[in-house]
């Protein structure tokens, strides 16, 4: 018996998890599933090869893409696995406005800026956005010691918006190593859209 | 090549001490937030490269560092596995 998904015109991670659900639920030998864009066909292959049932096949058919499988296993129930660790981009957004974290001691609040950056990749939930406003664009810079766990995120798939104008505030807009330089009104789109925005 | 190792030291004061001495000597390394596996008693460690245990114990006596142990740090597939070495 065959199944068929489609998950075209759906966000990830949808088609990832109804590609799950339809393996758990079982009852089918063959599975087909269309999805209309790049990150969605990539996110599920990795998915399958990931359950050890990679895709038979993948026919692309002018940007729609339909991803056979072949002999479908049943996957056991995880009542455990949730949306984070299908897809590493939490959809939260993290505002960072200072080159510190808190107030008291800043040699104590860039080194924790430092370590916090370090651990957003440590984490296998990773932050949808990263945006930088004021002293905050510091962090984004040549030399800046926050750099190299920047570009790792920025790898990851997290979306780096730095403020043109703090940039050019500084005098440092030459100097951006990270991210993409933003505005106002691409970063207020984001605080008042995103899923969640959390201000450090 | 020797894998890296991570400090970790009785309070915050010291790891910062040992990360601006760290600095001067020109080491390989970052500071980090211990990481969970580990949980010792202050929150920075560093994490360093391409060194190994002995002189690190060494550099850190010659300052009067304190540290409280050292990790050999392991990464098989992504999963990172930590080793006490002293």
């Amino acid at each position: 018996m065959k199944k068929v998904i489609d998950a075209r015109k759906m966000d990830c991670p949808k088609p990832v998890l109804l590609t799950k659900k339809a393996l758990e639920a079982g009852g089918f030998s063959q599975l087909e599933i269309l999805v209309d864009n790049k990150a969605a066909r990539d996110n599920v292959i990795s998915f399958l090869e990931k359950k050890e049932s990679p895709a038979s096949r993948i026919i692309d058919n002018d940007g729609d893409f339909t991803i056979y499988l072949d002999n479908v296993k049943p996957l056991p129930g995880n009542p455990q696995t949730d949306i984070e660790q299908l897809h590493p981009l939490s959809g939260k957004t993290v505002f960072i406005s200072s080159e510190s974290i808190g107030d008291g001691s800043e040699e104590l609040g860039k080194k924790l800026m430092k370590a916090f950056t370090f651990s957003l990749n440590e984490l296998q939930v990773k932050p949808q956005c990263l945006l930088f406003m004021n002293a905050g664009v510091k962090l984004c810079i040549e030399k800046a010691d926050t750099l190299a766990n920047l570009k790792k995120l920025a790898e990851y798939g997290t979306e780096i918006l730095v403020c043109g104008t703090c940039l050019d505030y500084f005098g440092i807009s030459n100097k951006l190593a990270v991210g993409k330089i933003s505005n106002m009104y691409d970063i207020a789109t984001h605080l008042l859209t995103d899923k969640g925005v959390i201000k450090i | 090549m020797n894998s890296p190792l991570v400090i970790t030291f009785p309070n915050t004061h010291q790891a910062l001490k040992a990360e601006d001495f760290f600095k001067l000597l020109k080491l390989e390394f970052e500071l980090i937030p211990t990481p969970r596996e580990i949980s010792a008693e202050c929150g920075f460690a560093l994490l360093v490269y391409n060194q190994d245990s002995s002189t690190i114990i060494r550099f850190c006596s010659e300052k009067n560092i304190t540290l409280s142990n050292i990790f050999i740090c392991n990464e098989n597939k992504g999963v990172k596995n930590y080793e006490k070495s002293y």
